[in-house]
């Protein structure tokens, strides 16, 4: 569940992403960038209570990463483009950098109304970008009751991970299909219902934000991006 | 109770062309701004709700951005008084049937049509909110346009002064003559009856959740339980550890006397037909949905599949694609697929929703039957013509106190 004390205003979220990554980006120093994400990202994601979805995406989306470059790198090119210190580095840069993208993506359900509205998306595009973002656990729904279906009907005979995992494939008519015809009348229910002008007329609720955590994620932002100019600009050799 | 003619029910079975009829001279005679002033609900709420926002209360706060302010608050108490607030901060795709009909229903009234057409989506409010829900359009000061409804169910609950319209009958497609083949009481018989016994059962989805705390209840087979309570009540949950799909304690679940672990062999003991039919249907055929095609088939298995596609008016479009079909058929399809299956018992969500009364009337005499034979039957349903056909034992869930009435 989201803490509503520690929602991150919609502008203060744009100004994190435009400083830690451009600033992640200039810095040439890759000490510097990880000493940021383990001093602001991850608690960020404490914060938000998001430190799971986080772990989730290392796992699924980091460390497959690796072991690609570990694979390319070091077992087929035996470290002719590049070695450990290569791999570690660009694995690195890429952790953070999405990191910073999921931080600022991470966006609370109700919450996604005023930040996206905020950041200028109207009429279609404020549409698509919302739904896009409710979809995911309308699909789940409908996955786990397929699930559900096919386990009551017997089609599922002893469960184990295996044959969990067999279902996948059975799952998908039945998801697609649902979705397609739920598309097909959601569509005709947005124009009869002339969606945009709601959206256009929607106020949005009201939420409060933490003052002092806002500033707080302005002021470390702004200097992390303030320091890494001035390495960059006056060519400061930082070493441990 | 007086109504006026901003409320028509038309009349009419399946596929007699109500629909249909009022949809062609819709666009007959509204061709050019339709979209701006006819508003049409869908057979299931959840392709009516907008998947925009969610919660609850944006969802009703998009659809009353533009509405008169009396209507809005008119709106809003009659929320209030049948208790639905309590849903504002849920996710609409949460909700059950029943509460995501209330929801798309008020969001349309809350766009003021021109014109609202509700399809058969209506039949799944219960006894407590269909009738307060035609009251209020009716007590309304705010005039409301027309409200057209294609509904099998309104004179269940006593509308009775109102105005009809029978839409003349067109070429009907499908097949809506029911009857029971006698090779079914053959192929049905079952001597291995089958007592389902819960003895302390207490579940819960989380630590803090718990939906029973030390249940006791016995299924007696033969008989059929019509399965009430609110939602979060515990039905879905109930059908979902009886078929197996959900992990109980041990020595929670008795079979006959006997230990019976459900969740190690999932659909074995019951089947269960859900309340939206496109959750449960997998194959390319009718033929095939209702009863996979195999390798080596016995011809009672073979008998078995097309006694159940006649039953139910299938036979003749078998080779049909099941999610080409109108939601009526679909529902149908669902429906004889779950009972095909032979389980010693069935849990039913809904059966008769889109039914007209011709289908009701055959269905009844099926349940009665199967109960005849030996199966045992958990229905969980507000059609009240289905209830008082069958000889039914209530059973009702309530968070802490469950138990027979």
């Amino acid at each position: 569940m989201e803490n509503k004390n520690y929602y991150i205003h919609p502008f203060v979220r744009i100004t994190f992403l435009l400083c830690a990554f451009t600033g992640s980006i200039l810095c040439d120093n890759v000490l510097i960038v990880f000493a940021f994400y383990l001093t602001i990202i991850v608690p960020l994601f404490f914060l938000q209570n998001k430190i799971f979805t986080h772990l989730k995406f290392l796992l699924l989306g980091v460390v497959p990463i690796f072991l690609s470059f570990i694979l390319l790198n070091i077992i087929v090119l035996q470290s002719k483009s590049g070695g450990w210190e290569y791999i570690f580095e660009r694995v690195l840069r890429l952790t953070v950098y999405a990191s910073i993208f999921q931080i600022v993506l991470t966006i609370p359900a109700n919450d996604l109304f005023n930040t996206f509205k905020k950041w200028g998306l109207k009429g279609e595009s404020l549409v698509t970008v919302i739904s896009a973002f409710a979809v995911w656990s309308e699909i789940t729904n409908r996955a786990d009751k397929i699930v559900t279906a096919r386990l009551s009907k017997g089609y599922v005979k002893r469960r184990n991970i295996f044959s969990m995992a067999m279902q996948f494939p059975y799952t998908l008519n039945p998801l697609i299909i649902g979705v397609i015809r739920t598309a097909v009348e959601r569509a005709d229910s947005w124009h009869n219902k002339n969606i945009l002008n709601l959206i256009d007329n929607y106020i949005g609720t009201e939420n409060k934000y933490n003052l002092i955590l806002n500033t707080v994620i302005v002021i470390i932002s702004i200097s992390y991006l303030c320091v890494i100019l001035f390495l960059v600009l006056t060519k400061y050799n930082f070493a441990l | 109770m007086n109504l006026n003619d901003k409320l028509i029910f038309l009349k009419g079975n399946n596929f007699s062309g109500r629909t249909s009829y009022f949809l062609n001279n819709l666009k007959n005679s509204n061709e050019n701004d339709q979209s701006e002033t006819t508003l049409i609900i869908k057979e299931l709420p959840v392709n009516n709700i907008t998947g925009i926002f969610s919660s609850v209360i944006e969802e009703l706060n998009l659809h009353g951005s533009s509405t008169d302010m009396v209507l809005k608050d008119n709106i809003f108490e009659f929320l209030y008084q049948i208790g639905f607030d309590e849903h504002f901060a849920k996710n609409p795709f949460s909700l059950s049937g029943g509460e995501q009909t209330i929801l798309v229903l008020v969001c349309n009234l809350l766009l003021q049509p021109k014109v609202l057409f509700i399809d058969t989506t209506i039949e799944q409010l219960n006894e407590t909110w269909y009738r307060p829900f035609f009251d209020f359009i009716n007590n309304c000061n705010t005039v409301f346009s027309k409200i057209i409804v294609a509904d099998n169910r309104y004179k269940e609950y006593g509308i009775v002064e109102l105005n009809e319209f029978e839409a003349t009958k067109e070429k009907i497609e499908y097949d809506n003559n029911f009857e029971l083949p006698k090779l079914l009481n053959d192929l049905t018989k079952n001597d291995n009856r089958q007592t389902i016994s819960v003895k302390n059962l207490s579940f819960g989805y989380s630590k803090n959740n718990s939906i029973f705390k030390n249940i006791n209840f016995d299924f007696e087979i033969g008989n059929i339980y019509h399965l009430k309570g609110k939602n979060g009540a515990g039905k879905s949950t109930l059908a979902k550890i009886l078929t197996g799909v959900l992990k109980v304690p041990e020595q929670a679940l008795f079979v006959n006397g006997k230990i019976y672990n459900s969740f190690k062999k999932p659909g074995s003991l019951c089947g269960y037909s859900f309340q939206n039919p496109d959750e449960q249907i997998f194959s390319e055929t009718i033929e095939n949905e209702v009863l996979p095609l195999i390798k080596n088939e016995q011809s009672e298995y073979t008998k078995r599949r097309n006694l159940y596609l006649e039953m139910f008016g299938l036979q003749n479009i078998k080779k049909k694609h099941p999610a080409e079909m109108p939601f009526v058929i679909r529902k149908r399809i669902a429906l004889a697929s779950t009972l095909a299956m032979e389980r010693q018992w069935y849990i039913i969500d809904e059966p008769t929703l889109g039914q007209d009364n011709n289908f009701v009337c055959f269905f009844a005499d099926l349940l009665h039957l199967l109960c005849h034979n030996g199966k045992g039957i958990i229905l969980i349903t507000h059609c009240k013509f289905l209830i008082q056909k069958l000889n039914c034992i209530e059973f009702v869930l309530k968070h802490e106190n469950h138990g027979y009435k």
